[in-house]
């Protein structure tokens, strides 16, 4: 009774458990199977590839034989044959045979340029024949003569001279150093002997799992792929492979995306730096002769003597009031590169008015020329503090360099100045077309040319207002475009002395 | 008057490059024969690469492939010192260079395809990143080198591969044979191959038939630390090279015969000889040793013996030179007058090829297991040295030094308890050295 409840017990939990084990077993040996036919399917292609660029290479090395002359490398002896016999190379030379009848005995038996194909079947024009002796391998190419058929005419090739081209053609197929360890790719010559290896698996006596011939002339050869399991993987495998790949797919979708992202990103701050980069060192490069050309004007200029025809001494205004121009360009520039520039400002003790008049002075024939009147309007005479004038220049060269640029048509600039308990303005006008509302924080980017009608034909490099703002806020004070009916209005205001607030 | 000097000037500077030419000579080992009767002597023809400034590279180019061999067993030190040699090595080449960089194991890399040397920086860090594994696909490895260095072939300058080595060729193609043909193959294009063995697992006589048969050189190197020296001397030699293509014909007369060339490859058929070198380098001589088949001359009789011609490639001037000369033979009733005749420098080279000579038989018969045999072969050869040295009128250190060679040899081939796989290499290598006038 016990133990047949044993037995029952026993059947109960074995016979599922044997079931699952047998189906297991049958579902990792299906896997197997198939991760074998699947890998073969995903091999034929690769090798197949390199059958063809071993085809590809006996056909080149076919016209080339065609074409050759005695210096060819490739050939070891020409011989030709008419009706049947072999006239080239002579038989005997000086009593002694031609070492070439040795090495290519047991061709000249077969008159094997008949055959070929099948019975009925025209003879073929052209072939190889390849045989095998102790010396290795020995290759032979014959093709009928164009102009007579009954000539033959042949080449033996340079057995290694040609093995040694076919190994250099065989290509490299890159695996990784981990792929290379669980695999092998082996061309095997007729003597089934490896003639060329990709990958570091030795499989031993394991059965290729894909094998292909190659053709005429590589008779017997062929190329054999060996996987180790690792690399064929099991059923178990697949599942993992199965999640792998779903994994692999979204992440290689998330990482095209920030791929592409990064690349455009990356794109556009490397062109940005680039444009940088090169203006920098272009403005760099001027600053030398345009040093000399202001040197020079001035030489001239004090070489013309004390009545210098008029039209000279306009000439010379002109040359020295665009040279002065060019030269604020190439500061901004510099400037904003941080290249010339010192980090902080180097204020002296000085008149507002005077430091505003003194920065206005250079632009005074400039606008006169384009028709722009300056108006300057001072009321900050008694405003003593400490200020630098070369950026309080700067920032106003390029407020009234931008009136002259664009706001010409409004015949008028207007320059203010003032001051307040514990700083100074300076507000610079024009009767020009004015700022779109929209751009008003725009302009004060980098290379932020608006573009429309507006900037249209004027020239400038797009930095002047950046710069001008950056300088004004390390001055501790602020440069703000102002609301206005009619053209632009912008807004200098400093402390009387760096480091207290303005 | 200024004029007059500039011309002159010109014309000493063009006469200068003119007369740099490679040297051929044409010497019997004792010009004057006991008169009547036949009789065989040595002929020496010698070509001597002219003299390029000291430490000044020749303007030929260098198309180099350095193929190394970066096999499991290259390891450690090995694989170290193989990667230091061959950046050394590339600090050497110029812009004018072109260097390709193959490496092989199981299976072959191209490294760098062939390039002008421009940017050392980034060759420097590829021979960096050279990692170690796998078996040694060697003919592949030279198959893939001869690819690279055939894309810039030069006629003006020096095509060459240097192969590094440790181990036996056991991917492709492995018999000496296949890669002596391949090397013939090769120096018929103008591509010379260098073999390097290093350690004591190569095989030497794959590596010395290779070189020997492309005309490269051959070195064996037992210790890694010596890679960089070695690998030096052969960009020495290939930065050296003052002239290549050397095609020597050879027209016996007055009834000689040449008989065979003693320890270099070419064959005697009939009167007319033709050989060839694929290159010489600075200040180098190579030289043929014919041994000769002399008519009965009648005493006081002078015939012409033999007229020799060379062309070549002048790799400085960039044309193509020619060279000629002539040797006879007379006959004397005296004694005194044929020893008197004698030529100390033919003397010697016939001694020493005789001795390499010899050096081969012993390494023959020691691959038989005569160990006995080999050792007495040596000590003949040894003995011969030493009565040579004695003939000759003026003491030869290269002679003595052969002989000292030949007597520690001797007894080394027959002492069970010394490595003969390494003697066999460090014999082979000197060998091939004298054999070809290395340089190294």
């Amino acid at each position: 009774m016990k133990a047949r409840l044993v037995a029952l017990f026993l059947a109960l939990l074995l016979l599922p458990l044997g079931l699952a084990l047998w189906l297991g077993v049958r579902s990792l040996q299906d896997g197997q199977s198939s991760a074998q036919t699947q890998a073969r399917a995903v091999w034929s292609g690769p090798v197949q590839d390199l059958r063809n660029r071993v085809g590809a290479f006996v056909q080149g090395v076919e016209e080339r034989l065609r074409a050759a002359g005695v210096q060819d490398p490739l050939v070891k002896t020409f011989f030709l044959v008419r009706d049947g016999v072999v006239v080239e190379p002579t038989r005997y030379r000086a009593g002694a045979p031609d070492p070439f009848f040795d090495r290519t005995a047991g061709l000249w038996d077969q008159r094997f340029w008949d055959r070929g194909g099948t019975e009925g079947a025209l003879a073929p024009t052209a072939g190889w024949k390849s045989w095998s002796a102790s010396g290795g391998p020995g290759f032979v190419y014959w093709y009928r003569d164009p102009r007579d058929s009954r000539v033959v005419r042949g080449v033996e090739v340079d057995t290694w001279a040609f093995l040694s081209r076919l190994s250099a053609t065989l290509p490299e197929l890159h695996w990784t150093r981990t792929e290379g360890a669980d695999r092998a790719l082996v061309l095997r010559d007729s003597g089934g002997k490896t003639f060329h290896r990709w990958g570091r698996w030795e499989p031993g006596d394991a059965p290729a799992l894909l094998s292909l011939p190659l053709a005429s002339p590589f008779d017997g050869w062929e190329f054999r792929l060996f996987l180790a399991p690792t690399a064929l993987g099991d059923s178990s495998l697949q599942w993992t492979l199965l999640f792998a790949l779903v994994a692999l797919g979204l992440a290689g979708v998330l990482g095209l995306g920030a791929w592409v992202f990064v690349r455009t990103l990356g794109a556009s701050l490397e062109e940005a730096g680039q444009r940088v980069r090169f203006v920098n060192q272009v403005s760099h490069e001027l600053k030398t002769p345009l040093t000399n050309i202001l040197l020079y004007g001035e030489l001239l200029e004090g070489a013309l003597g004390p009545r210098p025809d008029p039209r000279v001494s306009d000439y010379l205004e002109v040359i020295r009031g665009e040279s002065g121009r060019l030269g604020r360009l190439i500061t901004n520039v510099l400037t904003f590169a941080k290249k010339d520039r010192p980090d902080s400002p180097r204020p002296r003790p000085m008149i507002w008015d005077e430091v505003v008049d003194a920065a206005l002075k250079p632009f005074r024939p400039g606008l006169a020329d384009r028709g722009l009147e300056l108006v300057r309007v001072p009321g900050a005479a008694d405003a003593a503090g400490e200020w630098d004038p070369d950026w309080v220049g700067q920032i106003l060269g390029n407020l009234v360099s931008n009136a002259e640029k664009y706001a010409a048509e409004g015949r008028r600039v207007e320059v203010t100045t003032g001051a307040t308990v514990d700083g100074v303005w300076v507000r610079v006008s024009d009767r020009g077309p004015g700022i779109p509302p929209g751009a008003a924080e725009r302009i004060f980017q980098p290379f932020a040319r608006l573009d429309d009608k507006l900037t249209a034909g004027a020239s400038g490099t797009g930095l002047g207002l950046g710069i001008a703002r950056d300088l004004a806020r390390r001055h501790q004070g602020s440069l703000v475009l102002e609301p206005t009916e009619t053209g632009a209005s912008f807004l200098l205001t400093l402390p009387l002395v760096p480091g207290t607030e303005p | 008057m200024k004029k007059i000097l500039m011309t002159a000037a010109l014309g000493l500077a063009g006469l200068s490059l003119w007369a740099a030419e490679i040297t051929l000579t044409a010497d019997l080992v004792s010009p004057v024969l006991k008169a009547g009767e036949k009789q065989t002597t040595w002929l020496k023809v010698g070509l001597k690469g002219f003299e390029w400034a000291a430490g000044n590279r020749t303007p030929a180019a260098l198309n180099v492939a350095l193929v190394l061999d970066r096999s499991g067993s290259m390891e450690g030190q090995k694989l170290d010192r193989a990667k230091e040699a061959a950046k050394m090595a590339v600090r050497r080449l110029s812009d004018r260079d072109i260097l390709s960089i193959v490496t092989f194991e199981s299976e072959v890399q191209v490294l760098l395809p062939a390039t002008r040397v421009t940017d050392k920086k980034s060759i420097l860090a590829l021979i960096d990143g050279i990692e170690s594994d796998g078996s040694t696909a060697l003919f592949g490895g030279v198959s893939r080198g001869a690819a690279e260095v055939r894309k810039f072939l030069t006629r003006n300058g020096v095509n060459r591969i240097i192969l590094l080595s440790d181990g036996m060729a056991n991917v492709g193609p492995d018999s000496p044979s296949a890669l002596g043909d391949l090397g013939s193959g090769l120096r018929r294009e103008g591509i010379s191959v260098s073999t390097i063995g290093l350690g004591l697992d190569y095989n030497e006589d794959l590596m010395t038939r290779l070189a020997q048969t492309s005309d490269g050189n051959h070195a064996f190197v037992q210790e890694p630390r010596d890679l960089a020296r070695i690998f030096d001397l052969e960009f020495d030699d290939a930065l050296a090279v003052v002239a290549r293509d050397l095609k020597l014909t050879l027209d016996f007369q007055g009834g000689s015969m040449p008989l065979r060339i003693l320890n270099r490859p070419g064959e005697v058929t009939g009167r007319s000889v033709s050989l060839d070198l694929a290159q010489l380098a600075s200040g180098q001589e190579k030289y043929f040793l014919f041994e000769v088949e002399v008519p009965s001359l009648a005493s006081g009789k002078t015939v012409d013996l033999v007229s020799v011609r060379t062309s070549y490639g002048n790799l400085a001037t960039g044309k193509p030179g020619l060279q000629t000369v002539k040797a006879s033979v007379s006959g004397s009733s005296d004694p005194q007058a044929v020893k008197r005749s004698m030529r100390p420098d033919v003397a010697e080279a016939v001694g020493i090829q005789q001795s390499v000579e010899a050096g081969q038989r012993a390494l023959d018969l020691k691959d038989k297991g005569d160990a006995e045999a080999a050792r007495k072969v040596l000590e003949e050869s040894a003995a011969d040295l030493s009565a040579l040295g004695r003939a000759l009128p003026a003491p030869s250190a290269a002679v003595q030094a052969a002989a000292e060679k030949a007597n520690e040899d001797a007894s080394a081939i027959a002492d069970d308890t010394k490595d003969y796989n390494q003697l066999r290499k460090s014999m082979k290598a000197d060998q091939f050295s004298s054999q070809n006038q290395q340089r190294y």
